[in-house]
């Protein structure tokens, strides 16, 4: 299934961005392309564009690795909006719930030997946000994520 | 995304990737990645200076790799990472755990410092 972009509706506030995609890893290509034009579109730095890309393409790996059970195609829906100076991050799945701020904070590893994969995703995440929020509303988990827009 | 590999004079492994680290970029090349360079005999050292991205998993991938060569008395030194992916591996902490140099001449003096 190709994914689609949907129309702003009339009320969308001037520079809202979205993006539909489905709950596939491959997907995440589809995801950074888009993101790459959303920095041309807003104009943002090559950090900014940077923490952007990251921290969304670890947030939707999260949601397409974690939320789903069931083997077959649901949508993602992405926000980035441009609420100067930040940019509100939104990511909204029907998966089950999960909460990606429920794991605990990484402590950083003191040698090779303690370093462990888990949790680097979100660590990353909490660390470029000014602010996370998860809710569970309806059936949809919403995470957003705000970043500073400049540098 | 590419991935080069040479052998430098004195046996150095020069792993040279370009474009973005992403999860299918990873995915593809921690295969050779890890034979050629993380499991070799030799210390390395890896360019990051045409990353563009770098994800999660493909830190995981090169904390992976310096964890295998330090386990058997060798190094791996990351070398000339953009501003950005220097940022993430700060954030990620990972700096404190793999050296990263701005030039050859600095990578190779690191590789040829004794381990303590």
């Amino acid at each position: 299934m190709a994914p689609s972009r949907p129309d702003d509706s009339p009320a969308s506030p001037p520079g809202l961005e979205t993006l539909e995609i489905i709950n596939r890893l491959s997907q995440l290509e589809v995801l950074s392309d888009w993101v790459a034009d959303v920095a041309t579109r807003l104009g943002l730095s090559a950090r900014v564009s940077f923490r952007l890309d990251l921290v969304l393409a670890e947030a939707v790996t999260n949601v397409i690795e974690n939320a789903y059970t069931d083997g077959i195609d649901h949508k993602i829906f992405i926000q980035v909006e441009p609420i100067t100076p930040l940019l509100a991050v939104t990511i909204r799945d029907d998966g089950q719930p999960f909460n990606p701020l429920d794991h605990p904070e990484v402590v950083p590893p003191k040698s090779l030997a303690e370093a462990r994969a888990g949790g680097l995703g979100i660590h990353l995440i909490r660390s470029y946000a000014q602010e996370c929020r998860y809710e569970r509303q309806g059936q949809e988990n919403q995470f957003t994520i705000l970043l500073n827009s400049v540098d | 995304m590419a991935f080069d590999l040479s052998t430098l004079e004195d046996g150095t492994k020069l792993a040279t990737f370009a474009g973005r680290l992403d999860m299918t970029a990873t995915n593809e090349m921690s295969d050779s990645f890890a034979f050629s360079v993380a499991n070799s005999k030799g210390s390395a050292i890896v360019d990051l200076s045409g990353v563009t991205f770098l994800a999660s998993i493909g830190m995981r991938m090169l904390i992976s790799a310096a964890r295998s060569l330090s386990s058997r008395g060798y190094k791996l030194v990351l070398l000339s990472p953009t501003p950005e992916v220097k940022e993430a591996l700060v954030v990620a902490g990972f700096d404190e755990l793999i050296p990263i140099c701005d030039d050859r001449d600095a990578a190779m003096a690191v590789l040829n410092e004794p381990t303590p």
